[in-house]
């Protein structure tokens, strides 16, 4: 995992922007912010959710539940299975996906901290499944904690588009009470590859994020946000949560 | 900001990020500092660091027994192996007292940092 350094991580993304363009995927109401952090021998148990009010449009709200284990301190692995609805509509299961952090270089030792996520997604749906690939960056400044994500997504399989879309997310924490910590949230989707620009938006809002350390070494780790949107294309209001449950 | 970017930029941008991200990496090594475990205690429990610059703490586990460093303030969290050894990265840090602790062994594991 040592011989993967970000120039070859850079070669991979150059890569990625050669791939023909594609449609659908964007970041979905239950979506999170990744950090390239990865705690060995750690198993957890995540429970995440959004909700998006669209002007004009149905609403939309989604759960995410997954169980994931550090393999090593550069590896963690996760099974995710997602529900969304749309408008008034019930409810369903709509994917399987495996996803995985990878850990690139060594926490603080550089400018920047980089990671990888990988993820396969197993659509319940007649359809094609989805790809998505993207780095992760930390960087901390003082007491300021800043992530930033891109991810890059591609239909694979029978009827697949031949398209790759990008979205984002980032977030700024401030280090202070372990149980509150404030901050900001934002994500969006910057359009197709070969297309940047065209049929983006973007939301950002506060955030509150803490610990609860609870017997022996377990832990229970949570963040919501409130996010409104920047532009017309773009949820008017959105609100997300995620709480993780972590044990050794 | 629709239209901001032209046909692959974005993801260009990406690319060139971490090119410049990679060619930082070349910059001088931090001074070491070295934390032992010992018996499911930090040796010492407060070391002085400088303020302002980087510091790459070896923590040293003299113990069979593996151990987790982990600071909140520090924001860092790693697990150290029975007889293992691993670098810690922090910093830069303003003056101040920074807790760290062993999770496996919070009730005796207790130490900080003194930046100053």
């Amino acid at each position: 995992m040592s011989a993967i350094t970000p120039r070859i991580v850079a070669r991979v993304l150059f890569l990625a922007c050669l791939l023909p363009a594609s449609h659908a995927a964007f970041a979905g109401a239950a979506d999170a912010v990744y950090t390239p952090t990865v705690e060995q021998g750690e198993t957890e148990f995540e429970l995440r959710g959004g909700y998006r009010d669209f002007d004009g449009a149905p609403d939309e709200h989604a759960f995410v539940f997954d169980i994931g284990y550090g393999v090593t301190n550069r590896w963690r692995t996760e099974a995710v299975l997602e529900y969304a609805a749309e408008g008034g509509e019930p409810g369903k299961l709509e994917a399987l996906e495996w996803e995985n952090v990878f850990v690139l270089t060594e926490p603080g030792k550089h400018w920047m901290d980089v990671g990888l996520l990988a993820e396969y997604e197993h659509s319940f749906a007649s359809g094609p499944d989805e790809v998505k690939f993207g780095p992760l960056f930390q960087k901390q400044i003082g007491s300021t904690v800043a992530n930033l994500n891109f991810r890059f997504k591609r239909e694979v399989g029978s009827g697949a588009s031949t398209d790759t879309e990008l979205d984002y997310r980032w977030q700024l924490r401030w280090i202070g009470n372990e149980a509150l910590e404030w901050g900001v949230q934002g994500l969006g989707e910057l359009g197709t590859v070969d297309h940047l620009g065209e049929g983006d938006w973007h939301s950002a809002g506060p955030a509150l994020f803490g610990v609860k350390r609870l017997h022996g070494r377990d832990k229970l780790r949570y963040n919501a946000a409130v996010l409104a949107g920047l532009d017309h294309a773009a949820p008017d209001a959105a609100v997300r949560f995620q709480i993780e449950y972590e044990m050794y | 900001m629709s239209n901001l970017l032209s046909p692959r930029r974005g993801a260009l941008v990406l690319a060139v990020l971490l090119s410049s991200v990679a060619s930082l990496a070349s910059a001088a090594q931090p001074p070491e500092v070295r934390l032992v475990i010992r018996n499911h205690r930090f040796v010492p429990t407060e070391l002085v660091v400088p303020a302002n610059t980087k510091i790459k703490l070896m923590v040293v586990n003299e113990d069979p027994t593996p151990e987790e460093f982990e600071s909140h303030e520090l924001n860092r969290e790693k697990v150290v192996t029975g007889k293992g050894t691993i670098p810690v990265y922090v910093g830069p840090l303003k003056p101040g007292r920074y807790p760290f602790f062993g999770d496996f062994h919070s009730d005796t594991a207790q130490g900080a940092l003194i930046a100053k």
